[in-house]
């Protein structure tokens, strides 16, 4: 599944209550953020499972966003704590398989500003070109040979990823 | 376990051609791209979806071409969705087949500068919903009886005037109360502003007709021990005098009220027997003061502090009354009132002044002190320090939360704020709406409450109540998890992680542990399939399967 060709860039499952209002309400004031996004809403962040996110990676995602209303805001009770927990160890199982964890971003607010949440969106864009460019081996470094195996074990899963952002600067 | 998914010949996609979206994304390469790759799916067009003529088309198409399950793309379906929904409806589609996919807010308008890239963005989330669309299935709806009875916490002027309002209705009430007689605080209240009436003679003409009403079951001496059931059919253990004895009830009103900081070490109090409470100098007043001519109320005594950071909000009005109270009755009164600022909204303030009460506001950093002959103060704003002399001083104590309210809150499954009052889960949407469905509050166990606000408040939860009750059953979203009983291995997992309470392990008759999920607890959070290790719980309304393969179209 991971050697899939990385095409779509962010999935996002947002909180119908706070976060989807705010990507709404992104919409409605005209904010700006990238086309790799695709957002699903939920009924409450507690439904977010660790395998979700972990699935949106197999499928080829570059990152996966939560959004979660704030603490003590849950609609449900605590929703958000689940969903915490649940990225938390997404984040852990990632880097055990060589994925940073910060391709997991989750964002707990009951903010519905437009503004913010298109600046975590772009933020968070910024952070994945970031691991993009890291995941790169840097060639200078080391001799030549160790290069070349370096990037052969960094296998394909990664190389659809650079290129990704590579077009997109 | 999805159940038997829509099949795929009668899903419809409905792209809105409106000029929002229309302008930034491409539709007919989205239509052309749809049905070169995903054959048997229906796409319709038109300008809107959403105008009545548009709506009838809608209906129209669904049930010209047999549509199980549709996709309408077009603005949020926080605008027109419950629209579109309910047209479905009419057209036979349940409400759950109904996928509203944003391509306005999320797509056409965040990537106006982009129109290629958000077309093939929008191919995208109309494939989401198409993913979801393909699995939906309709909803069972959720059902449940509701018994004809209601219990109220707290026999207070809150709770009295929620029982006798309920049990005008011709509801069967049970009235909890911990102490031996009802009344609560009021009992030790002199007289109820505005009107100066007697609060005594007020709460014990309330208890004459609470007992005269035969549907009502006063319980003295008695307290709440447990908790189990849900709307409808509540299950309370309620020890009364010693003896455990179960209640059963539709819905639940709390009104257990509040106390008074007793504020020992407080300006005084405690060692100097001149100085007494707000409450203490009621009872004082009832009976009639003596030898006490030159009065000193210190407003704010424990609240508004690092510990209590909240105003009582009663204490001013009660200062005010207490005031006027004692120039109408005692010669050649001095009255000082030492204050914060001053939190008080009716009339009275201005006779007050007019009869000579002096208002003098203090910094809490250099509070005033009580001596023996004296108290020293400072006015803020023209800084100069006073004494004055004083045969009473009364200290306006906050309204604090009951040692008892933390447990029953839990009990009852609702929160508490950060002073320790019951709250609401969302106060300015959803104001008087606990969490659990079928327990209501009133009164100051909610928060410091003026006698006027806890009628109100008693007012208000009775007549919820007692609508609920009156509707016989209720039918509530089927937005709800399910265990599947093959799977689940009984590890209580799904219990301990649930915040509503509404997983229960069952043993069968074979012996083995199963998770059932109660339906009318059950709020459909999903919290519990996160916990899940067998992966035996989805939701009903989003199966599992469902969710999984809208998430990998999303990925795309």
């Amino acid at each position: 599944m991971a050697t899939r060709r990385a095409k779509s860039g962010i999935v996002g499952f947002l909180c119908s209550w706070h976060p989807l209002t705010a990507a709404d309400n992104a919409g409605a004031d005209g904010c700006r953020y990238g086309e790799g996004t695709t957002f699903l809403a939920v009924d409450c962040a507690g439904v977010v499972t660790t395998a979700a996110i972990l699935r949106a990676f197999a499928g080829g995602a570059r990152g996966v966003l939560v959004g979660a209303c704030g603490r003590g805001d849950c609609h449900c009770a605590n929703g958000n704590e689940s969903c915490e927990k649940a990225v938390e160890e997404a984040r852990t199982l990632l880097e055990l398989s060589g994925v940073p964890g910060g391709r997991v971003k989750l964002d707990l607010s009951s903010d519905v500003s437009g503004e913010r949440f298109a600046g975590i969106v772009r933020e968070f864009e910024e952070e994945l070109r970031a691991l993009d460019d890291s995941d790169k081996p840097r060639a200078p470094r080391s001799k030549p040979g160790a290069a070349r195996s370096r990037r052969k074990a960094a296998g394909r899963a990664r190389q659809p990823a650079r290129r990704a952002a590579t077009k997109r600067r | 376990m999805n159940g038997r998914p829509a099949t795929e010949a009668s899903i419809g996609v409905f792209l809105c051609d409106c000029e929002d979206v229309g302008d930034v994304i491409d539709l007919d390469a989205v239509a052309r791209e749809l049905i070169d790759t995903e054959g048997s799916v229906r796409v319709f067009r038109a300008r809107h979806w959403c105008t009545p003529a548009g709506r009838r088309r809608f209906r129209e198409e669904i049930e010209r071409e047999g549509l199980t399950a549709v996709v309408v793309a077009g603005c949020s379906p926080r605008t027109h969705g419950n629209l579109l929904r309910s047209a479905a409806a009419v057209a036979g589609v349940d409400q759950n087949c109904v996928f509203i996919v944003n391509l306005r807010e999320h797509c056409a308008r965040v990537h106006a500068g982009a129109p290629r890239r958000a077309t093939r963005k929008a191919l995208r989330l109309v494939r989401v919903g198409i993913a979801g669309a393909r699995r939906a299935r309709p909803r069972e709806p959720v059902r449940g009886d509701v018994e004809r009875s209601a219990v109220v916490i707290g026999g207070g002027v809150a709770g009295m005037t929620a029982a006798r309002a309920l049990a005008g209705r011709r509801i069967g009430v049970t009235l909890i109360e911990g102490s031996a007689q009802l009344g609560g605080l009021l009992r030790h209240v002199n007289s109820l502003y505005p009107a100066y009436c007697d609060a005594r003679a007020y709460v014990g003409e309330l208890e004459e007709q609470l007992r005269g009403q035969p549907s009502v079951e006063v319980l003295t001496e008695s307290r709440v021990t447990g908790v189990s059931g849900h709307v409808g059919s509540y299950r309370l253990t309620v020890e009364v005098e010693g003896r455990p004895r179960e209640v059963v009830a539709g819905c639940v009103v709390l009104a257990t009220g509040a106390d008074v900081l007793a504020p020992e070490g407080l300006f005084g109090y405690g060692s100097n027997p001149r100085v007494v409470t707000q409450l203490e100098f009621e009872e004082m007043l009832r009976k009639g003061l003596d030898d006490v001519r030159r009065l000193v109320f210190i407003q704010c005594a424990g609240s508004r502090t690092a510990d209590r950071p909240y105003c009582s909000r009663v204490c001013c009005t009660a200062a005010v009354k207490n005031t006027m109270t004692v120039v109408e009755s005692v010669d050649e009164a001095e009255i000082t009132v030492l204050s914060r600022g001053f939190a008080h909204y009716v009339g009275d303030l201005d006779r007050a002044r007019e009869a000579g009460v002096k208002f003098l506001r203090y910094d809490p950093e250099r509070p005033p002190v009580v001596g023996d002959e004296v108290i020293e103060a400072e006015e803020v704003i023209s800084s100069t320090r006073v004494s004055i002399p004083y045969d009473l001083a009364v200290l306006a104590t906050p309204l604090v939360p009951r040692k008892e309210t933390a447990a029953l809150a839990e009990l009852l499954r609702i929160p508490v704020d950060d002073c320790g009052f019951v709250a609401e889960p969302h106060v300015k949407l959803r104001p008087g709406s606990f969490a659990p469905s079928g327990v209501f509050v009133a009164g100051s166990v909610h928060w410091p409450a003026t006698v006027t606000e806890c009628l109100s408040q008693a007012h208000s939860a009775a007549a919820r109540a007692g609508a609920l009750i009156e509707g016989g059953s209720i039918e509530r979203e089927p937005l709800v998890a399910h265990v599947d009983e093959l799977v689940c291995r009984g590890c209580e997992r799904c219990i301990e992680a649930c915040a509503h309470g509404a997983p229960a392990v069952e043993v069968g008759e074979d012996g083995i542990k199963v998770s059932r999920i109660d339906d009318m607890l059950c709020v459909g959070c999903g919290v519990c399939i996160s916990t899940c290790p067998s992966s035996a719980i989805e939701l009903s309304h989003v199966t599992s399967g469902q969710f999984k393969a809208m998430g990998m179209a999303a990925v795309g």
